[in-house]
């Protein structure tokens, strides 16, 4: 067991006082500790402290085959575990120059989007619940389970899925899947205008978000920002548009933008990238491909030398996986670099000068899931 | 290959070296350190974005190669720079001043491979307990 | 009583012992501490469909000391070990512990020869009353974990057992 923190900012006189956020809270979104210099019930300075969620996820896929190592890098980012798995598969597949059939490119889209949906739900659900609103929570997780039950009945998990597989996928979809999926797209394009009744319009959550924890669009690139939180800023950066993967770039969809950087207008992105999934998820069982839903590979991976980068949008934003390979079945080297610990550091930034309660709505606009940083 | 590129690296004296898209990359360097700061500045004023910095353990050659990975919002531009240094003490630049993001990669960087950056201005530890003194991404690492 | 009440109760009140237990059984206040994949389950699980509110268990607290029953969801790592004890401790008697997931119970895939961050298994810091295998556990386990704890208390158990299915042999 490792000796507690002990922690000394600058001096505690003037009726300051240090407050400890986490690791334990509901409002951190997993392991967080933030300690707070606070002057009454503003911030002076914000000090995140990571690592209780650390559980060396890069040394153990440096010491696994290239197989063994897909199920970690699901329960890194647990809600975008689809996304997460897609970026390990296509890296190994572009380090290998496997080619991928037609129709598991196109049930990879689907898988993944229908994931981003299901994240961003339940990221709005908690968001509000940090906010104090208990309802969306109720709601969101009611629009969520439908979601995994289609996930599950493709590959047999609700949360953490090792479906995809290097050359295509772990088993094949079959009709019934995609006519649920078309129901399932219909049936929630008509439920999306209840969530905006509910909270888009209401007095306190605007008060609450407006405004509140802007990031400037000129900052955003000094900490790497990526995703919903920095496209609320105004940047168009979206992977899946810019470096196009996975038969992105078939599919029209636009990439939701707002230019206010605040709360708000993140919030505002994710409910729009959510009628851009169901768009893209429409298009993608309009046009599904008969055909193999898995390439023939060799059953030992062994790539050949040298080094690999592949990026992809999950829904927090651009995930990087940076394989170096000396030949052997196992990587020699692998470097994941998640959105959320670049999201997470300008958090030290946002949260000076602002109410504790201003500080968890930026906490929470942030979308962030802690075992991911902590990896 | 893009202008904003081009300029960063002309400012910086560097040369373009172009890898292959297909891998993920379109430019990849090899510098000497105190190359870096430089080039990071440069990349900086032309709206680069830092992706990460990181290492790899080339314990074969008794060298640890510092990564930096950048990138920029308009696409099509990311660039790998690779500092080789001894991997006995490795000391390589902290480009923490010039991309604040890159601070706590610097931490993290430095406490798995037990590199030093020079500079950075916050050295704690990131992930490991705060007394952890092992470092755990090193090659010869194989428990506690 | 459970294992987390460390003093035997000074006063017995005999008759009375039956009707707390099954009082404490029904209204036990988890105390909200997820630590990854597994707390989305046991977010699952007092969601609407698996609803665990219609065990009394629905109302999470989030500080420990109006809490009941810590649910351990997800990996212990070594930095959060003193806090995971410190809440325990922080918990007024009488208190019970549920292991979700495979990490809290072992270390789950963690439990590696180089492992320098894991913690393999909550028990060694803790004394748990429930293990809920899975990775993650379905919500429907966590509700078993909720019914077996309830029979720890009360000595019965809420519903009836589902038929075991017999094994081909």
């Amino acid at each position: 067991m490792s000796a507690p923190l002990t922690y000394s900012l600058e001096s505690t006189d003037n009726g300051n006082f240090l407050l400890n956020l986490g690791p334990q809270h509901p409002g951190t979104h997993g392991v967080l500790r933030v300690v707070l210099q606070m002057d009454g019930e503003y911030i002076l300075r914000a000090d995140p402290v990571l690592g209780y969620g650390h559980r060396m996820q890069e040394k153990i896929a440096e010491n696994m085959t290239y197989l063994q190592a897909l199920p970690y890098v699901c329960r890194m980012d647990y809600l975008g575990a689809m996304s997460y798995s897609l970026a390990w598969v296509l890296a190994v597949e572009r380090l290998c120059s496997f080619e991928v059939p037609e129709r598991a490119v196109h049930v990879r889209v689907i898988a993944c989007e229908l994931n981003r949906i299901a994240s961003h739900l339940l990221w709005w659900g908690a968001y509000l619940l940090d906010l104090g609103a208990f309802t969306p929570f109720l709601q969101a997780f009611a629009d969520r389970e439908r979601i995994l039950d289609l996930l599950e009945s493709i590959t047999g998990s609700r949360l953490t899925y090792c479906y995809f597989r290097f050359g295509g996928l772990g088993a094949d979809v079959d009709e019934t899947f995609l006519a649920r999926v078309a129901e399932f797209v219909t049936g929630f394009r008509s439920r999306l205008p209840r969530y905006h009744d509910l909270v888009t319009g209401n007095v306190i959550f605007q008060r609450r978000s407006r405004d509140v924890g802007v990031i400037l669009p000129f900052e955003a690139a000094g900490y790497g920002i990526t995703g919903p939180c920095l496209r609320g800023s105004g940047l168009a950066y979206d992977v899946r548009k810019k470096e196009p993967y996975s038969g992105y770039d078939r599919f029209e969809f636009t990439v939701p933008v707002a230019q206010e950087g605040d709360c708000l207008a993140r919030y505002n992105v994710r409910m729009a990238e959510l009628e851009e999934s169901l768009t893209i998820i429409e298009q993608a069982v309009a046009t599904m491909p008969e055909g193999p839903y898995r390439a023939r590979v060799p059953r030992v991976i062994r790539p050949p030398e040298g080094e690999v980068i592949m990026a992809v949008e999950t829904p927090r934003g651009e995930l990087v996986i940076h394989i170096v390979s000396d030949g052997s079945t196992r990587p020699w080297r692998v470097k994941f670099r998640v959105p959320s610990f670049a999201n997470l550091s300008i958090f030290a930034r946002l949260a000076r000068g602002q109410l504790l309660a201003d500080a968890l709505a930026i906490l929470g606009s942030l979308d962030m899931v802690i075992p991911e940083v902590d990896r | 290959m893009s202008s904003r590129l081009q300029r960063a690296l002309e400012q910086a004296g560097l040369e373009y070296r172009p890898e292959s898209p297909r891998i993920g990359l379109h430019c990849s360097l090899l510098l000497e350190p105190e190359q870096l700061r430089p080039l990071a500045l440069a990349l900086a004023r032309e709206g680069f974005f830092i992706e990460t910095v990181t290492a790899v353990d080339r314990i074969g050659e008794g060298l640890m190669e510092g990564i930096y990975l950048f990138n920029h919002y308009d696409g099509d531009m990311r660039l790998l720079a690779r500092l080789p240094v001894s991997r006995t003490r490795p000391v390589l630049p902290s480009i923490g001043r010039i991309f604040p993001g890159a601070v706590w990669h610097e931490r993290e960087s430095a406490e798995m491979f037990g590199i030093t950056y020079d500079g950075c201005p916050d050295s704690r530890n990131l992930l490991l307990p705060e007394d952890a003194d092992f470092h755990p991404l090193r090659k010869d690492f194989t428990g506690v | 009583m459970g294992t987390g009440s460390t003093l035997p109760p000074i006063v017995r009140l005999a008759c009375l012992e039956e009707l707390l237990g099954h009082a404490r059984a029904n209204s036990l206040w988890p105390l909200t501490f997820g630590l990854a994949c597994c707390a989305i389950e046991m977010m699952s699980a007092a969601g609407p469909r698996f609803d665990l509110d219609r065990f009394g268990a629905g109302v999470f607290r989030a500080t420990p000391r109006q809490a009941d029953v810590m649910i351990v969801a997800g990996t212990v790592t070594t930095k959060m070990a003193p806090t995971v004890v410190r809440l325990y401790n922080q918990m007024p008697a009488p208190k019970w512990v549920i292991a979700m997931g495979n990490c809290a119970i072992s270390g789950g895939p963690f439990s590696l020869d180089f492992n320098y961050s894991v913690i393999e298994g909550v028990a060694s810091l803790v004394p748990v009353d429930v293990m809920v295998p899975g990775c993650p556990p379905r919500p429907e386990a966590l509700i078993e974990a909720f019914l077996k704890l309830e029979e720890k208390l009360t000595g019965k158990r809420r519903f009836p057992e589902a038929p075991r299915v017999p094994l081909e042999k």
